[in-house]
């Protein structure tokens, strides 16, 4: 295979589209072939980059689509029982009332033209064009979207508002956003998508004040296992002194020596905080252990 | 199988469970409720896919409406033995690049405007609304959002549609040209096409 082929095979490569054949044939190539190595690193690169871009529609979104269609299927079922009623087969009633509504509009038209607006037209600041269109007549049609602020209101067990808390809180741009959503959900910590959420923010928020919050959220839970092993985990890697501060202080609330030692040793021996240092030597004070290991 | 559950057919025929070709031979007999169990099947993936191929609420919810419309008007012509799934979507395909070209044409129409159509997902939204905000990663995350979005957008409506499918709904080439009507090379060349223009655009972010 020589480079201008592997180039036409590596995106499928990527999405599993190649059979085994193809496949060996290309790894081999690839083992030989920087070039072509290098494209296949941007290639997942690239992936990695465009991960984002696909969104989840907004969460009441789906219901009311849903809600649109039962209403016009509704609709429709009742003008369908309606004719029926009258003894009238549902396609003979429809061009009934097409032929009805073309002479009603043909009447309307030679008489008078109104604009057709569904409702008071946006300041045109504050909404989008969409669509522009000439009409015959000499009618303009212009489409507008309007952005329209939402409030959702509710308690904190409703699952709507507790969906959107959940989603504030792993995704919200704004990180008061999401440490408001951690505040809040602290009540609900006990609940397992909200301990989980508080678990993926204490350890993987970008903003330290947010994972702060996410510890003292999880603080009635620290004697239990998950929240343990995030609470070493933060310990080892989280680049702020604070937090870990915190996780040791976390963890050493439940005295649990046999599991801790080790893992303050370990600390002592790497942290390049004199405070961190400081405090797992006390910790470890506390527990009658050596500070380090022999 | 829940309304809510994506179809996971314990026992399949042809691609198809059997309690969803019942619920098929039922919502064709005029049964609206189980034509409405199969619709909260799938609505979500055909309003993901209309949701970012559009990235608008109302064309979203117009593709969402008349998809479904579609389906329940043709479902007399739907064999019961083909994937239910392949073929909302290929409704939902049309629709999305009817809605794909339209605004494409009226973008060249209106050449000379900054091109952007103002979509932001809700969140975005919100976050600008709080003044404690971090500007500096704010304004980094939406200026890589708005190239990413600006390289979609200048991919053709086949591109954009068969780089959706595959990339973010996970179908297979052979589904996809199912959908599209078209050979599964045809779309295996879009696809590579999609790739290339999107590395070329976005080559400096990697």
């Amino acid at each position: 295979m020589d480079c201008e082929n592997a180039t036409r095979f590596l995106h499928l490569y990527l999405y599993g589209e190649l059979s085994f054949d193809q496949e060996q044939v290309l790894e081999d190539h690839l083992a030989s072939c920087d070039a072509c190595r290098r494209h296949l690193d941007e290639l997942r690169a690239l992936h990695a980059l465009l991960e984002p871009a696909q969104t989840e529609p907004p969460a009441d979104l789906v219901q009311r689509c849903r809600r649109q269609l039962h209403e016009r299927w509704q609709a429709a079922a009742a003008r369908r029982t309606l004719w029926r009623w009258f003894g009238i087969r549902p396609a003979w009633a429809l061009r009934l009332a097409t032929a009805a509504a073309l002479a009603v509009l043909g009447f309307l038209a030679g008489r008078w033209s109104v604009p057709v607006v569904s409702e008071p037209p946006p300041d045109p600041l504050a909404a989008r064009i969409r669509f522009i269109e000439q009409e015959p007549g000499g009618k303009v049609r212009v489409s507008i979207e309007e952005r329209r602020r939402r409030t959702l209101s509710g308690r904190l067990d409703e699952e709507p508002i507790q969906r959107w808390l959940l989603a504030a809180a792993r995704e919200a741009a704004d990180p008061g956003l999401r440490l408001d959503s951690v505040e809040l959900l602290r009540a609900r910590a006990q609940q397992e998508p909200v301990r989980r959420a508080l678990l993926e923010a204490a350890q993987h928020d970008p903003n330290p004040g947010v994972r702060l919050k996410a510890l003292e959220a999880l603080k009635p839970f620290a004697a239990e296992a998950d929240v343990r092993e995030t609470l070493a985990r933060i310990l080892r890697a989280d680049e702020n002194p604070g937090i870990r501060i915190q996780a040791i202080d976390l963890l050493i609330e439940h005295r649990r020596r046999d599991e801790l030692v080790g893992l303050l040793q370990e600390i002592v021996q790497q942290e390049s905080n004199d405070y961190v240092r400081l405090r797992c030597r006390q910790a470890l004070q506390e527990l009658n252990a050596s500070i380090g290991t022999f | 199988m829940t309304p809510e559950s994506d179809p996971a057919p314990a026992t399949e025929v042809c691609g198809v469970s059997r309690e969803q070709a019942e619920l098929i031979r039922a919502a064709q007999r005029g049964d609206q409720e189980a034509f409405e169990r199969l619709v909260r099947s799938y609505d979500r993936g055909v309003l993901r896919l209309a949701w970012n191929v559009l990235r608008s609420v109302e064309d979203a919810q117009e593709v969402y409406q008349e998809t479904f419309l579609r389906a329940y008007r043709n479902l007399g012509s739907f064999r019961a033995d083909s994937n239910f799934q392949t073929w909302l979507y290929r409704i939902a395909w049309n629709l999305c690049l009817d809605y794909l070209r339209k605004r494409k044409t009226c973008r060249e129409e209106n050449a000379g405007g900054d091109g952007a159509d103002g979509f932001r997902s809700p969140l975005e939204t919100v976050a600008e609304q709080r003044p404690e905000a971090d500007p500096q990663r704010m304004l980094v995350n939406r200026v890589a959002a708005g190239r990413i979005r600006q390289a979609l957008d200048r991919l053709t409506p086949r591109e954009r549609m068969v780089f959706e499918l595959r990339h973010f709904h996970g179908l297979r080439l052979r589904a996809i040209a199912e959908i599209a009507g078209s050979s599964e090379e045809a779309v295996k060349t879009c696809l590579f096409r999609a790739t290339q223009k999107l590395r070329a655009a976005l080559g400096d972010l990697i």
